[in-house]
């Protein structure tokens, strides 16, 4: 309490550095005057000691010559724009006879604006709070002498990653864009796959300090409101100071955050994003991170990929078949193995007994000593080849492979059985279409091996019971985490263990329950349903 | 204490689940051996009675619930019988529903111990296994509501392979002559197969829940499906159970079930009943689930204070554990508790339908006059 006390007191009489700036800016409050001098002294003092923030003065032939100052980030406004169209335009361009002599300051910013100035976004703002983040965001800002308002001109551009291929999420089928850091160019390739002024942007800043942008989209007429205002009021609980990635704002707003399971759904996929978003889900862009994450999440949603629905039918529920079954070999297979050799030796076949018994022979720990050994190594390599440079990895990984296999084996510290089953394992972690499952995956598996140590394949049902008791009081936005398994539909099974032709997958799934339950649009999908029967 | 803070529903489908599991889990794992050591070749014709006495008792229960759509039984005495005098039926029912769990923890728990780990005392095994009943039932009626529906899809293999062992083994001497062991001797051994039934009570207390996302008729469909559905699978492995043992052999099993699986063999699974005792953990855990949280719900309505509080199940479970451990083995278990534990039930449901219909009637009647 003392410490406080103390805390306090320093910050009544030693104001905070950064205080300084904020006295000039409470938004609605600091706004500009018709002083001129004092507009720009004011920017001045706010932005003193930032180098890269050029004051450009400079002064235009009108009724009479009159100052003004251009304001911008040097590194965020296109040069191009700039030089030929901002500057071009109000030095070269401005024409007396426009401007008749008395014309109120006012007006004549109203006329740069509408007549003189080429540039596309242009709007005129007197809210200095406003005209900071303007500028900090890379539009330029123009003052004018005697004018209580000053235009902000997007001529943002920087230099920055392009559309590229996907990274984590690739597929052989399929478009291969990628999100990338900036904002704009994300929202556009959402756009892009859906063509409807129903799809809806809103524009909100998190972040007292990064002044992050945030959007969020959805399809007004699928997107269920209460979910819309859900999602708007969690956001509004963001109350960090920066917000640096999608994953800031996830742990805000998830409903459950020790559950190892994500509630969010993240993706670089834009196609995904628009898959999702037609589902009745609400996206939510983040700027500066190429993740952009789709509430409400299920848990069949981190078993489909893009390309399921791209591909033809069979393959595509095949496929599906396969991840589940991955999901269920990744998490408890080196457990069976311990319940197997500790516990339950009469279940293997005798031929294979043997050869177990054989190779554990040598071996001088208890198995779950070994599994616990072999998994840790696995779980190091996969660690340590996320993080090392390309090259590097490379060596790292016939290295590792060199270890957990022939040699561990040799020295006796490991059967080659379960060498090959923690490969399996580790392989099977990674069939997720999803990386942030893959770590809840791979982290099931400990108490798992622990608790078939214990109890044997009792132990193994124990956890899984409890695996499944948590799955089903999971809850994202509200909406049950296994919709479609429990609370069961069958219209939604179409799209849960199998992938149903699209022609069959008529309404929408229960979760998030869209507005419009229908996906066939009337006249073809009439049509189409008279076909089939 | 925590409160649950959201209101509880469920779908008709999730009925359907609760229901299934609740009478599946229990009483299947003995039943065969129960039902020939009474009625010999015909056990088979004794739990078709039971079921028909169950279908009958079930759809009295509907027809009672329908008249009181928003209310469990618990509330619906205490508006017919007065504050005190109505909480009667909730005790009954709560103590019953809390054997009834221990009786299903029980059994599986000595299945466990019996397969697959012979050496661990049992009241280690319960331990972590009470634990998840709290785990699972502090979050409320939807948990296992869902856990239901899962726990139905996970045993669904179980329920193809009950047909397999008659159709590859049968031997239809064994069955013979049909009726041959007496009237007399088929309505006693009906008794422990009332058992096998037991389950659908928990309509008791679910109805009004139900009610709220579906139309009664619809909860009678599938309420009965459900229970017609059990009468079907419990018939067709006792009947295939005698089919392949012949009801002398069978008498003498303790796990007639494990036994029936035994006939089969696979390729590579050396043991096929192992897996079966497998899964049927799984269905065992989620009947007593299902029961453990129908007693928590029965207290709950009971005593109201405590409604919405999400630890009362654990002081249950604690009290489960004293419960359970009480039978010496499974022997003694099986044939005092279960033999009349159907009975029992049978004669509580009745007893709760006629007098609280009777005291509603008279009541109606004076009000009126």
């Amino acid at each position: 309490m003392f410490k406080n006390f103390l805390r306090r007191a320093k910050q009544r009489f030693q104001p905070d550095k950064s205080l300084i700036a904020d006295t000039y800016l409470v938004q609605g409050e600091s706004c500009l005057t018709k002083n001129y001098k004092d507009n720009l002294q004011r920017l001045k003092n706010i932005f003193e000691g930032c180098m890269d923030i050029i004051f450009r003065e400079l002064q235009i032939e009108m009724d009479e010559t009159i100052d003004a100052t251009l304001i911008y980030l040097d590194g965020m406004v296109d040069r191009v724009t700039l030089h030929n169209n901002i500057l071009r335009s109000l030095m070269t361009n401005v024409e007396k006879a426009d401007y008749p002599k008395d014309l109120s300051p006012l007006k004549r910013l109203d006329r740069i604006k509408n007549i003189d100035l080429l540039v596309g976004e242009v709007k005129d703002e007197n809210d200095m709070y406003l005209l900071v983040n303007a500028v900090l965001s890379g539009d330029v800002i123009f003052l004018l002498d005697g004018s209580e308002k000053a235009l902000i001109i997007n001529g943002r551009g920087w230099t920055a990653r392009g559309v590229e291929k996907t990274d984590t999420e690739n597929v052989i089928r399929g478009p291969r864009e990628s999100f990338s850091e900036t904002l704009r160019v994300n929202t556009a390739l959402i756009r892009r796959r859906i063509k409807d002024p129903n799809l809806k942007l809103k524009m909100i800043k998190l972040g007292k300090k990064s002044n992050t942008d945030i959007a969020i989209m959805y399809i007004q007429g699928i997107a269920r409101d209460d979910i819309i205002k859900e999602v708007e009021k969690r956001l509004e609980t963001v109350n960090l100071d920066h917000v640096m990635e999608s994953g800031y704002i996830e742990s805000f707003i998830e409903d459950d955050p020790y559950s190892p399971f994500p509630q969010v759904m993240i993706t670089e996929r834009p196609d995904r994003i628009a898959g999702n978003l037609m589902e009745g889900r609400v996206a939510i862009v983040v700027d500066g991170s190429p993740m952009v994450s789709i509430v409400p999440a299920t848990m069949v949603q981190f078993y489909q990929s893009s390309e399921d629905y791209y591909e033809r039918t069979l393959f595509g529920t095949a496929v599906r078949i396969v991840r589940l079954a991955s999901f269920v070999v990744a998490v408890s297979l080196t457990g069976i193995y311990v319940a197997l050799v500790d516990y339950h030796q009469h279940l293997i076949p005798s031929a294979i007994v043997l050869s177990i018994a054989k190779n554990r022979a040598g071996v001088p720990f208890p198995t779950i000593v070994e599994a616990l050994f072999m998994e840790l190594t696995i779980e190091l390599l996969r660690e340590a080849s996320i993080r090392l440079p390309g090259s590097i990895g490379q060596v790292i990984g016939i290295v590792g492979a060199l270890v957990i296999g022939q040699a561990a084996v040799q020295a006796k510290l490991a059967s080659p059985l379960l060498i090959i089953i923690v490969a399996i394992t580790a392989i099977s972690s990674y069939v997720v279409p999803q990386f942030s499952t893959s770590y809840s995956i791979r982290f099931a598996r400990f108490p798992i091996i622990f608790a078939a140590a214990a109890f044997g394949a009792y132990g193994i049902a124990l956890v899984w019971i409890m695996l499944l008791l948590h799955l089903c009081s999971l809850e994202s936005f509200g909406q049950p985490y296994l919709a479609g398994i429990a609370p069961f539909r069958w219209q939604d099974f179409k799209d849960t263990f199998v992938r149903a032709p699209l022609w069959l997958m008529g309404r929408r799934a229960a979760v998030p329950g869209a507005e419009d339950e229908d996906r066939l649009t009337d006249s073809k999908g009439e049509e189409k349903n008279e076909k089939k029967k | 204490m925590k409160k649950r803070n959201k209101s509880d529903s469920l779908f008709n489908k999730q009925l359907f689940a609760i229901m299934f599991i609740d009478i599946m889990g229990t009483g299947l794992i003995g039943l065969p051996s129960l039902m020939v050591r009474q009625a010999g070749q015909d056990g088979w014709i004794s739990l078709l009675v039971a079921g028909v006495i169950s279908l009958v008792t079930l759809n009295a229960i509907l027809f009672f619930m329908k008249q009181y759509p928003d209310m469990t039984i618990v509330e619906i005495s205490e508006k017919i019988l007065g504050k005190y005098l109505g909480k009667i039926p909730g005790i009954i029912l709560f103590i019953f529903f809390m054997f009834f769990a221990a009786t299903a923890v029980r059994t599986l728990l000595d299945l466990v111990s019996t397969s697959l780990l012979p050496t661990t005392p049992i009241h280690i095994l319960a331990i972590m296994l009470l634990f998840l009943f709290f785990y699972g039932i502090r979050n409320g009626m939807k948990v296992v509501g869902r856990f239901s529906e899962l726990m139905i899809m996970f045993v669904l293999p179980i329920f193809v392979l009950f047909f397999v062992p008659p159709i590859l083994h049968r031997n239809i001497l064994y069955i013979l002559p049909v009726g041959g062991a007496g009237l007399g001797s088929i309505a006693k051994a009906s008794l422990p197969g009332l058992y096998a039934f037991t389950g659908f009570e928990c309509l008791f207390l679910l109805y009004p829940y139900v009610r709220q996302n579906a139309a009664h008729k619809d909860i009678v469909k599938s309420a009965n499906a459900c229970l017609l559905l059990s009468i079907l699978l419990k018939t067709v492995v006792v009947m295939g159970s005698i089919l392949v043992f012949g009801a002398p052999e069978l008498k003498h099993f303790v796990y007639a079930l494990v036994e029936y699986f035994k006939v089969l063999t696979f390729p590579i699974v050396e043991r096929v009943e192992f897996l079966l005792v497998y899964f049927w953990i799984f269905m065992f855990f989620g009947a007593s689930l299902v029961l453990l949280y129908l007693a928590t719900l029965t207290l709950e309505k009971t005593v109201k204070k405590i409604e919405g509080y999400k630890n009362t199940s654990f002081f249950l479970a604690i009290i489960i554990y004293f419960i359970f451990l009480y039978p010496k083995n499974i022997a003694t278990f099986l044939n005092f508790y279960v033999y009349n534990f159907g009975l029992l039930g049978l004669v509580i449901f009745w007893l709760l339908l006629i007098s609280l219909s009777a005291v509603g009637f008279i009541r109606r009647k004076v009000n009126n006059s």
